[in-house]
């Protein structure tokens, strides 16, 4: 597993509430970092839809 | 099932059905720009008494046509007129420019015609209900009176006035970010995704009336009901398709549906007795209605502003007298016409019989005048308690009907008043005044009695031309009618109740607080779209059937979408009826029924679909009605005499507006034109809504024109240019497949098939993976389909150009062999190239999706409040280690990566719970390996104060590459199941090399008789030889042109076999077949039955508990199960052992003890011996 994995816990300790999530936009695409405690709402037009990124984990499994 | 087959269908435009007989021939024609109407003239020739048509200097049968769009009108018949010169050029032939143009990729700015067609009745209909419909219905609901016991006041509750506003969110939730933009608009796409309604909010203004004096008058929100997507309500509505793709919406909807909890629902269309219009029919049930009632009788559905309709029939009395028929409350009575005439109207006994017997000649009309005198003499019957007057049989109807009427109606009421108000609401109710009702009346005697002495025929409700549609609006509108009206009931139930408890005086403020209590008309609205069924036990719900009204849209493919929009169901009523006369094409259904795609089995010939050129007319046009009458006023004053003597009646929306004078008609006249047996004469003016209509060409002006179903029986329409008779041929169809709806028109040749072979194809166009929509990535239905390698077909009709249905493709050009060349391929199976099935051939994919709630999983309903569930959000436990499996397959957020491949038990998503203080993990439990193709989050979950993410969309796609059991068929209604992946090594090949993509038995061919199938193996090998699509459109080929003579020549040209055939190897011994093969380029469909959804196998596992059976059902882990009929059938083959090694040993056997004396079974218990047997000694 030599891919980083920009979503994982770096600090197991630090707490996950504090954590910020980036999700896209479903109408004008821009980024959101959504806090757990945030609506979900996209901060420039308002859009109550959002997008979860697309993990740049590998995903091909087998190819090993 | 009796359909007539397309061939033969096509040999009947005799028209002028035989059991109806053509004698007057109407024709009404009617024009925007003309200031008033032309004088009417007669044809010249033999038919010319019987000929009438009003003509203006440009017929357009479109009558429905308000001064408002005049020049729009002009331009658009300018238009028309060069289309009509066009019309001696064809359509273009099928070509591939549309793939490679620019159009092909960019959304146009017009709606497409194709598009626009399907949605607009649906459409229209609902605009209508917004515009005039919603107005009509709150004006005719009647009001809830009610008295508060003991001594407390009157209290009227009424309606004013409904208002429907648009698709937003309330205000306290638009919620405004760093970006200070308030999104108020709500978006179809926007509630399909997060699985919401597409709602309005509905405003009531209401009045209330304490003991007769005005108490208040407020407006009440009433919640939020389902709007119709692109109605003038939607925010779609008017949006080209550049613009719909911008606001990330389906380039090509259609609108006309409701999205409920983010479904599709559509309300169907049902056929409905034609408005306003006496039909002449025999019934038997009408004989057992009462003493001396014939089955004979004349049947008004007369329908109001607000599209809610009342049946009146006027019966035949076996003495020679009649009854009227009508209901009030669904309550019947039946009242002798004589009361009811008198009772309309102040005439004279003498001008009264002069009404009914007008237009008459005086030789035939002795005997109906006579009866019509016996009539109103038996009125008056003795001096005193006889009718004589208008006001005495008001009187009597009063008198006699008030028992049963009088509690849903006000107490206050004398006899006179209260039958009048029972006359103007039950009796034809389209009509306001008496004088109208009372012509009604006459019109529908004359009928009765035409009938009952066999001079005009007997009507058919079974025929296209006695319909009308039901449309969304209408229905909607009904069922909204009864839920403003239940609130208002609603309201009258919680004074009274809170009365009972003593609950403080009532007056104005305990009736506003009852108003107050959050009337839940929105909530009811969407209950009914979601499951189709109206309100039970509704007083002011008059529909066909109660149940069944919507339907799912579903999308498996863009066929089956567009289907929908087209089907015209008869009713689910006449499901179950046993009769098949209701399921049968008749002739007069030319156009307007398609006769080729109706489903097989229970809904055949009851679920049908419009053809392709029928529109359904949703204009009202009251004007018109009124100008008639003018123009008829000024010609009548200028001189022209009206004679006693008239050849007919014309009848409009509303009433009889006239005759129409004809002098020189005697009665040996009236013999020779067939006057006897036809249907009842008259000129008949249809300008209500939701008629059918359908575009032919007026051969007079060579344009286009709507003609009728009523009217289409008295008009000879050639079925193309070539087949007009000078002198009697009035119209040409548009086009030779007119008759068929858009799925029939886009099978290839189906002339050349076996008629039931065209409406498999129909069927399966519906089940075939393809293209459903564009914007698959943002419509999370349940279940997609996608083909993932669409090909355009090398042979196709024309009309698959002109709807451009290469923005939706739905096959693959396969090269197919007609040989038998291994048992693989018996019994309709095929066999599939492997190296064609790895380079791609028929792989599709299969996207699913499911929206998780948390609160929901919690147990919450949407009602409810969030209680103990504070805190409850999607979250990963933060204490797991890199390699835990949860970390790797689940982000922080709890949700599955984007891109992750799921397996059986793979973490699927993860959430905190605070009951228990605890994340709980969900695996993924499907079995077929997936991938997470999309995760949308949602709002909504938390509304309020606390808005952590808790309402998820989670879209997984499934590939799905061909297997063996996967089910093919050409677009000929040859279906198969593809038996084995062959290896492509041991594949037959031809000369030049070529190896087929699938082997085709051809036993398949000589009982299917699928010619077209043949023909297509040739032409779609001729197809791609010559870099081109060749055309399949019907009706062009014939036997002095053969279709494959054409395409054998297109085959030589290209240096091939003319019969299509080629010299193939044997890949086994390397030697050429001694037979040559049939070989070509087929266009195939990949069905979405696949064998990855229905494999079942189990040894043991879950079983009934009593029978101790397998149970049913794959998804529970069921097995097949053998019941008495395969157990036989498994023993006459003599397999005992194997039903016992495979049923039992090896799967769910159990032992069970039998008493060998007395042959019951035992049931005892281990160890202590309890037995059920009598004669139970321990000997088993």
């Amino acid at each position: 597993m030599s891919t980083p994995n920009p979503h994982a816990p770096v600090d197991a300790a630090k707490d996950p509430m504090k954590i910020p999530i980036t999700y896209i936009c479903g109408d004008c695409h821009s980024e959101n970092e959504i806090k757990p405690k945030d609506a979900i709402r996209c901060r420039e037009c308002g859009h109550r839809i959002l997008y979860k990124k697309r993990t740049k984990r590998a995903s091909v499994f087998d190819a090993r | 099932m009796v359909r007539i087959p397309l061939n033969a269908a096509r040999s009947i435009q005799g028209w002028g059905a035989k059991g109806v007989r053509p004698r007057i021939v109407v024709k009404a024609l009617w024009s925007a720009h003309s200031e008033s109407l032309s004088k009417p003239t007669g044809r010249s020739g033999a038919r010319s008494n019987r000929v009438t048509v009003i003509r203006s200097s440009v017929n357009r049968g479109d009558m429905g046509i308000s001064r408002l769009h005049v020049e729009e009108r002009m331009q658009e018949e300018e238009e028309e007129e060069e289309k009509g010169k066009k019309l001696a050029m064809q359509m273009p032939l099928p070509n591939q420019k549309y793939l490679n143009s620019r159009r092909f990729r960019t959304p146009p700015n017009v709606t497409r015609e194709f598009i626009d067609r399907l949605g607009r009745p649906h459409i229209q209909s609902f605009d209508d209900m917004i515009r005039i419909g919603l107005r009509e219905a709150v004006l005719s609901t009647p009001p809830v009176e009610f008295k508060v016991p003991p001594n407390g006041p009157t209290i009227g509750l009424h309606l004013d006035a409904a208002s429907l506003g648009y698709p937003e969110v309330a205000n306290g939730n638009v919620g405004v970010g760093t970006g200070a933009v308030a999104k108020k608009k709500v978006l179809p796409a926007e509630c399909r995704i997060s699985g919401k309604t597409y709602t309005a909010p509905l405003h009531v203004s209401l009045r209330v009336v304490i003991d007769g004096e005005e108490a208040a008058s407020l407006t009440q929100a009433c919640g939020n009901v389902p709007v119709m997507v692109r109605s003038s309500r939607c925010h779609l509505a008017g949006l080209s398709p550049a613009q719909l793709v911008r606001v990330g919406e389906e380039e090509n909807e259609i609108g006309g549906y409701f999205i409920v909890n983010g479904h599709e629902k559509l309300i169907r269309m049902l056929v409905a007795t034609r408005r306003n219009y006496p039909l002449a029919l025999r019934r038997p049930t009408w004989a057992s209605r009462g003493k001396d009632f014939s089955d004979m009788g004349v049947l008004v559905r007369s329908v109001t502003e607000d599209q809610s309709s009342y049946n009146n029939v006027l019966h035949f009395l076996k003495d020679g007298s009649a009854k009227m028929m009508f209901a009030f409350r669904r309550e019947m009575f039946f009242i002798k016409v004589g009361v009811i005439l008198r009772a309309l109207t102040s005439r004279s006994d003498q001008a009264i019989h002069d009404a009914l017997v007008r237009g008459k000649p005086k030789s035939g009309s002795l005997p109906f005048s006579r009866r019509m005198l016996v009539m109103l003499r038996e009125l008056h019957g003795s001096q005193d308690d006889g009718v004589h007057t208008q006001l005495d049989a008001l009187k009597m109807l009063g008198n006699r009907l008030r028992p049963r009427v009088q509690q849903h109606l006000s107490p206050d009421l004398d006899d006179v008043s209260l039958a009048r108000a029972l006359l103007q609401r039950s009796l034809l109710p389209h009509l306001r005044t008496p004088e109208l009702k009372f012509r009604m009346v006459v019109l529908m005697m004359q009928k009765l009695y035409a009938l009952a002495s066999n001079e005009s025929s007997v009507e058919d409700t079974d025929s296209v031309y006695s319909w009308e549609v039901f449309l969304g609006g209408d229905i909607y509108v009904q069922v909204l009618k009864e839920t403003m009206h239940r609130m208002l009931r609603v309201i009258r139930t919680t004074v009274l109740t809170k009365a009972e408890r003593g609950g403080g005086p009532v007056d104005k403020a305990a009736v506003l607080a009852a108003v107050k209590t959050r009337p839940r008309v929105g909530d009811m609205m969407e209950l009914f779209l979601a499951t189709g069924n109206a309100p039970a036990g509704g007083d002011m719900l008059v529909l066909p059937q109660m149940t069944g009204l919507s339907v799912v849209a579903e999308s498996i493919s863009w066929a089956r979408y567009t289907s929908h929009f087209e089907a015209l169901h008869r009713g689910s009523f006449f499901v179950s009826v046993r009769s098949t006369d209701v399921r049968k094409l008749t002739p007069d259904a030319w156009g307007f029924v398609c006769p080729v795609h109706t489903p097989d089995g229970t809904p055949c010939g009851l679920l049908n679909h419009l053809a392709k050129d029928c529109v359904v007319v949703c204009d009202r046009a009251p004007d018109f009605v009124h100008q008639l009458r003018a123009h008829k006023e000024r010609t009548s004053s200028g001189g022209q005499k009206t004679s006693s003597n008239a050849a007919g009646l014309v009848i409009s929306k509303f009433t009889e507006i006239g005759f129409i004078p004809d002098v020189d008609r005697d009665s040996s006249n009236r013999e020779m034109a067939g006057y006897v047996g036809g249907q009842f004469p008259g000129v008949f003016i249809f300008t209500g809504m939701n008629r059918l209509m359908r575009k032919v060409v007026n051969l007079s002006t060579m344009s286009e024109e709507l003609v009728g179903a009523l009217e289409q029986m008295y008009l000879h329409i050639a079925c193309s240019p070539q087949e007009v008779v000078p002198g009697m041929t009035t119209h040409v169809e548009v086009s030779a497949t007119s008759l068929m709806s858009s799925l029939a028109c886009l099978i290839p040749l189906p002339d050349c098939n076996q008629s039931p072979r065209n409406m498999y194809q129909c069927q399966m166009a519906k089940q075939t993976m393809g293209t459903p929509f564009h914007d698959i990535r943002r419509r999370p239905s349940c279940k997609l389909y996608r083909l993932d390698t669409p090909n355009s077909p090398l042979f196709r009709t024309r009309a698959y150009d002109q709807w451009q249905m290469d923005d939706y493709p739905a096959g693959t050009n396969a090269i197919v062999a007609v040989i038998a060349y291994s048992s693989y391929d018996m019994e309709d199976a095929m066999i599939i190239n492997k190296a064609s099935m790895e380079r791609g051939l028929a792989h599709g994919s299969l996207f699913k999706s499911e929206l998780v709630d948390l609160y929901v999983l919690a147990g919450m309903t949407r009602y409810q409040g969030r209680g103990d569930c504070v805190g409850l959000r999607f979250a990963r436990c933060p204490d797991l280690g890199p390699e835990d499996p949860v970390t790797r397959a689940l982000d922080v957020d709890g949700l599955p990566r984007v891109g992750l491949r799921l397996d059986k038990n793979t973490p699927y998503f993860s959430y905190y719970s605070p009951i228990g203080d605890k994340y709980v993990v969900k695996l993924f439990r499907k079995a077929e390996e997936a991938v997470v193709n999309r995760v949308w989050i949602l709002s909504g979950g938390g509304g309020g104060a606390e808005c952590a993410v808790t309402r998820v969309r989670i879209s997984v796609s499934i590939r799905r590459r061909p297997v063996v059991g996967d089910k093919f068929a050409t677009r000929s209604g040859q279906k198969g199941i593809c038996s084995m992946l062959w290896p492509t090594e041991d594949i037959p090949f031809a000369e030049s090399g070529m190896m087929p993509d699938i082997l085709f038995n051809p036993h398949g061919l000589p009982s299917r008789m699928t010619m077209a199938q043949m023909i297509e193996v040739m032409a779609g090998k001729a197809a791609a030889l010559h870099g081109t699509a060749l055309d399949a459109t019907p009706f062009e080929f014939d036997e002095d042109r053969p279709a494959h003579e054409y395409m054998g020549n297109l085959l030589a040209k290209a240096g091939f076999n003319r019969m299509g055939t080629e010299v193939m190897m044997c890949p086994v011994t390397g030697k050429p077949f001694e037979s040559v093969i049939f070989m070509g380029v087929v266009h195939y469909q990949r069905l979405r039955h696949m064998v990855l959804d229905k494999w079942q196998v189990r040894s043991t596992g879950p079983m009934n508990l009593m029978m101790r059976q397998p149970i049913k059902g794959r998804k529970r882990g069921g097995g097949v199960r053998v019941g008495e009929m395969e157990r036989d059938a498994v023993l006459s083959a003599g397999c005992m052992s194997l039903m016992m090694d495979r049923l039992l040993d090896n799967s769910d056997g159990y032992r069970e003890f039998v008493c060998l004396t007395c042959g019951t079974l035992v049931v005892f218990k281990k160890g202590v011996g309890l037995s059920s047997s009598s004669s139970f000694d321990g000997d088993i």
